[in-house]
């Protein structure tokens, strides 16, 4: 096996696990909070006023960001989930349920800020647009996800359950992308493209990418943290777990 | 810096920074749940460890 296969196989294991996202976690939190910190200075403070829209384009910087991570970490959640349906790994199938409270609220912050902005700019809070739409739907499938998860007791098989259903929702993740395309919609187009122009000056460009990136290493910083926690709870009869955290239980298995 | 038209950010200050609080609190809600329910956790596993010590000494 390679080095990265091989990689893979020890973080499957909860103990190795623990101990590196022990490690991940400080550099993490750090890189976010320098991130985050350039990206509201450069989108709050040097960003000039859009022609059209004046200030209220800036909330852009935190709407379009929220809005692709509602999205990663659907598939994020997705991609962990199989891992974990298929190869039977604890550590995966965690991911998988830590990663969709954090898609909730993203999903959450997208709606209300995207409302906050429509008023304004459509002059409603809220229309029934396919974009808009679809992005709700998002929300209730993430609330589906967490609420079945917690509906059974036995943690494995919830975690199974809630990823089968994760992946039934999938199928909403496309229509949301391509919902300004396919249909007419009051929501804009993409104005951000891997490939391809950018309809967007610089100035506003790189902000928008910091908050991108900042958003990201937020979600990497709490998956993991949060993962953590549960993988503690749920091996708490481990002498792993007890010696992780400072305790020693007697009777427990190794 | 002008900081009374900053914070009116054109006119849309409400829309604009009502965006901004709804963006920094629930994130600090999604920040904090994990220590939160570590801290329970910990308080839970020393009652055990409490319990479990006291069972096997006796």
């Amino acid at each position: 096996m390679n080095k990265l296969t091989l990689w893979f196989h020890k973080l499957g294991s909860p103990e190795y696990f623990y101990r590196f996202s022990g490690k991940l976690i400080p550099w993490l939190a750090l890189a976010c909070t320098v991130v985050l910190g350039w990206g509201l200075y450069r989108g709050l403070f040097v960003a000039p006023p859009d022609y059209q829209q004046g200030d209220s384009y800036r909330i852009i910087f935190i709407h379009v960001p929220s809005a692709w991570m509602s999205l990663f970490i659907y598939v994020a959640m997705c991609v962990s989930g199989v891992v974990g349906i298929v190869w039977r790994i604890k550590v995966a199938e965690i991911v998988a349920m830590a990663s969709a409270p954090i898609g909730a609220a993203f999903t959450a912050i997208t709606l209300v800020t995207g409302a906050l902005w429509g008023r304004p700019m459509w002059g409603s809070y809220w229309v029934w647009d396919a974009r808009l739409t679809s992005e709700l739907v998002l929300l209730f499938i993430y609330i589906g996800v967490i609420g079945l998860y917690q509906a059974i007791e036995d943690r494995r098989s919830a975690a199974r359950a809630a990823s089968i259903l994760a992946l039934v929702g999938l199928v909403n993740i496309p229509i949301i992308h391509f919902s300004v395309e396919w249909w007419a919609t009051l929501h804009q187009g993409s104005t951000v493209n891997l490939m391809g122009e950018n309809a967007i000056h610089p100035s506003m460009l790189w902000p928008l990418l910091a908050m991108a990136l900042a958003t990201k290493l937020f979600y990497a910083f709490n998956v993991l943290q949060r993962a953590r926690v549960m993988l503690l709870d749920q091996e708490s009869n481990k002498r792993w777990a007890q010696r992780a955290i400072g305790l020693d239980m007697p009777g427990s298995a190794a | 810096m002008d900081w009374q038209a900053f914070f009116a950010m054109g006119g849309y200050g409400t829309f604009v920074w009502g965006s901004y609080a709804v963006f920094t609190v629930i994130l600090l809600i999604v920040l904090a749940a994990p220590m939160v329910k570590k801290r329970a956790l910990m308080k839970e596993l020393k009652q055990r460890q409490a319990l479990a010590r006291r069972r096997s000494k006796s």
